[in-house]
C-alpha cells in the first residue's frame, strides 16, 4: 500500500512538472510572446517594457526557471485585466465552481445509479430499452444546448428559477442540471454494465441456486460489488467536469473558474490564462492521486505494477 | 449475414440512418437549402420558423439576427461539423494506432515510453486540454482538426496497444516471422487488419466527441470563425437573442445532437455486430 502511494506520488510530480513545462510554453504556441503577453492596443514601447519585465529577452531556460521559482512564491503574475495577482482572483473564484461542480455530480449519482440498477435487474424489458436510449441521449447532449433550453423554458417561459447568475439555492439549480446531464447518461450505463455482468456472474448463480431471496442478491451482493468502477467513474468525472465548467459557467454566466477563463481568453489576459491553468491541473492531478489510492483500498485486487 | 445481423440490431439502424441524414445534408448542402447561407438583409432579421405565427414557408426555420436563412446555414454548417469530425479521427487514429502498434510489438522502452505519455495526458481531461491549446493557437477549422487529433490519440492508442499484444502471440505471426518477414511487413499485413474492428467501434464513438468538443468551442469562440457557419458559433449567436428568438438557438443545438445521438447509436450498434 506505502509503495503504491509513493509510486503515484512521484508520478503526480512528474505529471506537474510536465504541466509546468507546458504553461510555461503556451505563450510561444502562439508565435511571439511579446504579442501575447500584451494587450491587443499595446504601444512599442509598452511591448519593450512587457519584454524586459517578464525576462522574455532572456535565454528560455532561465525564464522558466523565474518562471518556477515565482510560482512556488505563490506569483504567476498579474492579471492585466482586473490589475491583481491572478492566482488570488483564480483561488477566490474556485469555490464557487466547486459548488457547482459537486451538486452536479450529487444530482448525477442520486438519478442515475437507481436508473441503472432499475435497468440492470430488468435486462431486455422495454423499461431497460426506454433506459439505454435515454441514457445514449443524455451522453450526447451538448450541455451549453441544454443549458440554453433549462433557461429558455424554467427561467424565461415558467420562470421558476433565475436565467444566470449567482445567489441562493435556485441560482445553482439550472447550471447543476445542465452540468449532470451528460454525467446522468454516463453513470446510468456504467451502473446498468456493470450490475449485468455482476449478476451473470457464478457466485450469483450459486447463491440464486440457495434461495438466497432475489432482493438480497441484487441489493447487497451485486450492487457492492458492481459500485468498485463506478467510484473511479465519479471521481475522475468530476475532474472532467472541472475541464467542461468553462463553457456551462459562460452560459450561465456563474462567476467560477471557468467563467473566468474564459472571459480571460477574450481579453487575452495571458497571466491569468496560466494561473486557472496550472490551478486546475493541480487540481486534476490531486483528484486522479486521490481516486487512485481509493481505488486500491476498496478493491485489494488492483496492485498497480 | 451481416446485412441479417444488422436488421435485429436496431440500434444499428437507427445510427445509421441519423447519421445518413446528416451526412446527405452535408454533401448535398449547395443543393438543399433554400438560400445563401451568406446573404443578410436586415428587414427580414429574426423571422420565426414557418408554423410559428409570423413565419413563412419561404424560411422554415426561421432566419438570424442578420435576416440569413437558418435552415440553409444549418445545411452548411453539417460539413465543417463532418469535416471536422472525420478530420480529427484520422488524424487522432493514426497517430493512435501507429504508436499503439509500435508500442505493443516492440515492448520494451519504448512501450512504456508510450504508454508513460499516455497516463500523463490522460490526467487531463481532453476539453479541458482542447481549450487550453486553442487559446494560444489562431483559432481556424484546421487548427482545430489538428488540435482535436492530438488531444484524442490515446484512446486508439491503448486499444490497438492492446490488441496487439494479444494478435502478436498468434500463430500465423510466428509463421511469418519463420518465413523471414521483416518486422514493418509483419505489422502492416499481418497484425493491422486484425485489429482494425474495435478500433472502427472507437473511431465512431470519438467522432461524435470531435463534434461535440468542436461545437462547444466553436460556442466560445475559438473555433470555426464567422462567417463560415459552424453550429457551435451559430448557438452562442442565438443565444444572445433567446428571449425573443427561440428558434435561433434551438435548431443548431437540436443539429448537433442529433449528430451525435447517431454516430453515439452506430458505435453502439457496432459493438453488438
Amino acid at each position: 500500500m506505502r509503495q503504491l502511494i509513493l509510486k503515484r506520488l512521484w508520478q503526480a510530480v512528474l505529471v506537474l512538472v510536465i504541466v509546468s513545462i507546458l504553461s510555461f510554453l503556451l505563450v510561444y504556441l502562439s508565435g511571439d510572446p511579446v504579442k501575447a503577453l500584451v494587450p491587443l492596443d499595446a504601444s512599442p514601447a509598452d511591448m519593450e517594457n512587457i519584454k524586459v519585465q517578464f525576462g522574455l529577452d532572456r535565454p528560455i531556460y532561465i525564464q522558466y526557471i523565474t518562471f518556477v521559482k515565482q510560482a512556488f512564491k505563490g506569483d504567476l503574475g498579474d492579471s492585466f485585466r482586473y490589475r491583481q495577482e491572478s492566482l488570488k482572483l483564480v483561488l477566490q473564484r474556485l469555490p464557487t465552481t466547486l459548488q457547482l461542480v459537486a451538486f452536479a455530480v450529487l444530482i448525477a449519482v442520486c438519478v442515475s445509479i437507481p436508473l441503472g440498477i432499475f435497468t440492470a435487474v430488468r435486462k431486455n424489458s422495454i423499461y431497460d430499452h426506454i433506459g439505454v436510449v435515454a441514457s445514449l441521449s443524455c451522453i450526447s447532449l451538448p450541455g451549453f444546448w441544454a443549458g440554453i433550453l433549462l433557461i429558455l423554458f424554467f427561467a424565461g417561459y415558467l420562470q421558476w428559477f433565475p436565467p444566470s447568475g449567482r445567489g441562493g439555492l435556485s441560482h445553482l439549480v439550472l447550471p447543476a442540471v445542465a452540468n449532470s446531464l451528460h454525467l446522468i447518461g454516463l453513470f446510468t450505463r456504467l451502473t446498468r454494465a456493470s450490475m449485468v455482468d455482476e449478476l451473470e456472474k457464478s457466485y450469483v448463480v450459486a447463491l440464486r441456486a440457495k434461495g438466497v431471496p432475489r432482493w438480497i442478491l441484487q441489493y447487497k451482493h451485486a450492487l457492492k460489488n458492481s459500485l468498485i468502477p463506478i467510484v473511479t467513474v465519479v471521481g475522475l468525472q468530476f475532474g472532467a467536469l472541472l475541464g467542461g465548467s468553462v463553457i456551462i459557467e459562460t452560459v450561465f454566466a456563474w462567476p467560477g473558474i471557468g467563467w473566468l477563463l474564459y472571459s480571460a481568453i477574450t481579453m487575452r489576459d495571458l497571466p491569468l490564462i496560466r494561473a486557472t491553468v496550472l490551478v486546475i491541473s493541480l487540481l486534476f492531478v490531486m483528484i486522479n492521486f486521490i481516486v487512485d489510492v481509493l481505488y486500491a483500498v476498496i478493491d485489494p485486487k488492483i496492485r498497480y505494477t | 449475414m451481416k446485412i441479417r445481423l444488422a436488421k435485429e440490431n436496431t440500434m444499428f439502424n437507427f445510427g445509421i440512418f441519423f447519421t445518413g441524414v446528416v451526412v446527405l445534408m452535408a454533401l448535398f448542402a449547395g443543393i438543399l437549402s433554400p438560400h445563401d447561407y451568406a446573404k443578410q438583409d436586415l428587414k427580414l432579421a429574426l423571422k420565426p420558423p414557418c408554423w410559428a405565427k409570423g413565419g413563412s414557408w419561404t424560411y422554415p426555420l426561421g432566419t438570424d439576427h442578420l435576416g440569413r436563412d437558418l435552415l440553409s446555414r444549418i445545411l452548411h454548417g453539417a460539413r465543417v461539423s463532418l469535416l471536422v469530425g472525420v478530420g480529427s479521427v484520422l488524424i487522432g487514429s493514426t497517430i493512435g494506432t501507429f504508436l499503439g502498434l509500435i508500442s505493443g510489438f516492440y515492448g520494451g522502452w519504448i512501450d512504456s515510453l508510450i504508454m508513460r505519455i499516455a497516463d500523463i495526458q490522460l490526467s487531463f481531461p481532453a476539453i479541458f486540454l482542447a481549450i487550453a491549446l486553442m487559446a494560444f493557437i489562431p483559432p481556424s477549422i484546421w487548427s482545430i482538426i489538428l488540435v482535436l487529433g492530438v488531444v484524442t490519440w490515446i484512446q486508439f492508442g491503448r486499444v490497438s496497444r492492446g490488441s496487439t499484444l494479444s494478435v502478436k502471440e498468434k500463430d500465423f505471426v510466428e509463421a511469418a516471422r519463420s518465413v523471414g518477414t521483416s518486422n514493418a511487413k509483419i505489422i502492416l499485413r499481418h497484425i493491422f487488419p486484425n485489429i482494425l474492428s474495435p478500433l472502427i467501434v472507437i473511431a465512431t464513438v470519438s467522432m461524435s466527441w470531435m463534434i461535440l468538443a468542436e461545437a462547444g468551442l466553436s460556442f466560445l469562440g475559438l473555433g470555426v470563425q464567422p462567417p463560415t457557419p459552424a453550429w457551435g458559433s451559430m448557438l452562442s449567436e442565438g443565444r444572445t437573442y433567446f428571449g425573443i428568438a427561440w428558434w435561433y438557438a434551438t435548431f443548431p443545438g437540436l443539429a448537433i445532437f442529433i449528430t451525435v445521438l447517431g454516430l453515439n447509436m452506430l458505435g453502439d450498434g457496432l459493438r453488438k455486430l
